[in-house]
């Protein structure tokens, strides 16, 4: 059976980044790779699970599993939570590089992204599934 | 507001809850602009950064699901609280039902703002919750099984289940029913429940009651025959009960049994039962990589 990959977007609260890293992980993993990928949330993961589970399950499939990183700025949360909680990450997409390197996209808002900033979600994810192709070749 | 407040919502990205709780956050510093937003995120990788805030402030705490993880992030610290919040009841008490759509529908718009509108309203009372907490229960002995990031248990001893996910635990001549690990899981967060009438007859394989989820509507399947000679009424305040402990505080209702007997051998006890959810969940598993 081959092994899902985990996505771990920031999701932080407080940027852009985090809205659009959040959108991204969402297309990821139901539109692009449905099959191949899980999303591990993050707030959980920083929490961990119920306590009748052992409080460990997210951590613990990042430890057993490939996981990328999506992250909203240079904070890079996602990376040292799963560096802190499970082990090296598989690799890292920084959100606010694509969006540097997209100008043209001008998402609305933090709470709403409008018709650009879906687009720019859309762009990232891409850049997601590539790297869960590439992983999976090396498998 | 005459003391400071931060907001810390649970911020889930895989559940439209955790994202009405991010909405609500949202809708306060909009409505309040002095109070401040705690990134959920931020404080578990860099907490330094809030220190002052989270030393001089009360806080709002928004779960949005039973697995409660800011709750979790503050009570790791001495932290002043100011009012919880917990999306499904509050989903409950606006009668509201916010769908299962990550991107929020209008209603889950609409309870947000309702929820945010709730939590001003206290701020100006200036009223205090009182923070309860938990009765810890006995512990006992399970089999257990992680699937991808997900993690089931069964019972070893005292629990019997048909294969509709439904256990008894009979004791003398009466028993307890209810929904077993595999299920609470499947629906995922549990969110009303309709309980059976007292004194109402059942028999094996009858319906019993149902319960609602941001997924699904599920009846209970009794696992015996019976009479119902009592119900968990808790759980109509507490449905996420059934999520969060359904082997016993998640327990549905109580039988007077009719023939237990011959209703035992249609169940499987608590290995039968493991073994047969395992097969369930490697099947479901390999059909979603044989799509793949």
């Amino acid at each position: 059976m081959k092994k899902k990959v985990g996505i771990i977007a920031c999701s932080g609260e407080k940027l852009l980044g985090g809205t659009l890293s959040r959108a991204a992980a969402r297309i990821v993993v139901k539109k692009l790779k449905p099959h191949d990928t899980i999303v591990l949330c993050q707030p959980l993961f920083a929490a961990g699970g119920l306590e009748r589970h052992g409080g460990q399950q997210e951590r613990n499939f990042a430890k057993e599993h490939p996981t990328i990183t999506i992250e909203g700025c240079e904070e890079l949360c996602s990376k040292i939570a799963v560096e802190r909680y499970s082990g090296p990450v598989a690799a890292t997409i920084r959100v606010d590089e694509i969006m540097k390197a997209h100008p043209e996209f001008k998402p609305k808002s933090r709470e709403d992204l409008g018709k650009d900033g879906l687009k720019l979600a859309e762009i990232i994810a891409e850049e997601i599934a590539k790297k869960v192709d590439e992983l999976d070749k090396q498998r | 507001m005459d003391k400071k407040l931060c907001v810390l919502p649970c911020n889930g990205i895989d559940k439209s809850l955790g994202v009405v709780a991010r909405t609500v956050a949202l809708k306060l510093i909009e409505k309040e602009p002095e109070m401040n937003l705690i990134c959920p995120v931020l404080l578990n990788t860099s907490d330094e950064r809030y220190e002052t805030i989270l030393k001089e402030s009360n806080i709002v705490i928004i779960d949005g699901c039973m697995t409660r993880c800011a709750t979790k992030l503050v009570d790791e610290r001495n932290q002043k609280i100011f009012k919880r919040i917990f999306i499904p009841a509050m989903s409950k008490q606006f009668k509201i039902k916010p769908g299962t759509n990550l991107e929020l529908n209008e209603n889950g718009q609409k309870l947000a703002e309702k929820i945010s509108i709730e939590i001003i309203k206290e701020l100006k009372a200036s009223e205090y919750d009182e923070i309860s907490i938990e009765k810890k229960l006995e512990e006992f002995d399970f089999y257990e099984i992680t699937v991808d990031k997900y993690y089931f248990q069964v019972p070893k001893d005292g629990y019997f289940f048909n294969e509709n996910d439904c256990w008894v635990k009979p004791n003398g001549n009466t028993a307890l029913i209810g929904i077993s690990d595999y299920l609470q899981n499947r629906v995922s967060d549990i969110m009303f429940v309709e309980l059976p009438k007292v004194g109402t007859e059942i028999e094996q394989f009858d319906d019993v009651g149902s319960f609602e989820s941001v997924k699904t509507v599920l009846d209970l399947i009794s696992p015996c025959s019976g009479r119902i000679i009592s119900v968990n009424k808790d759980l109509k305040e507490h449905p996420e009960w059934m999520n969060q402990d359904p082997y016993r505080k998640g327990w549905f209702a109580e039988l007077e049994l009719k023939n237990f007997d011959e209703d035992w051998e249609l169940l499987m006890d608590g290995s039968g039962y493991f073994k047969y959810m395992k097969e369930t969940i490697t099947k479901e598993k390999e059909e979603m990589d044989f799509k793949n």
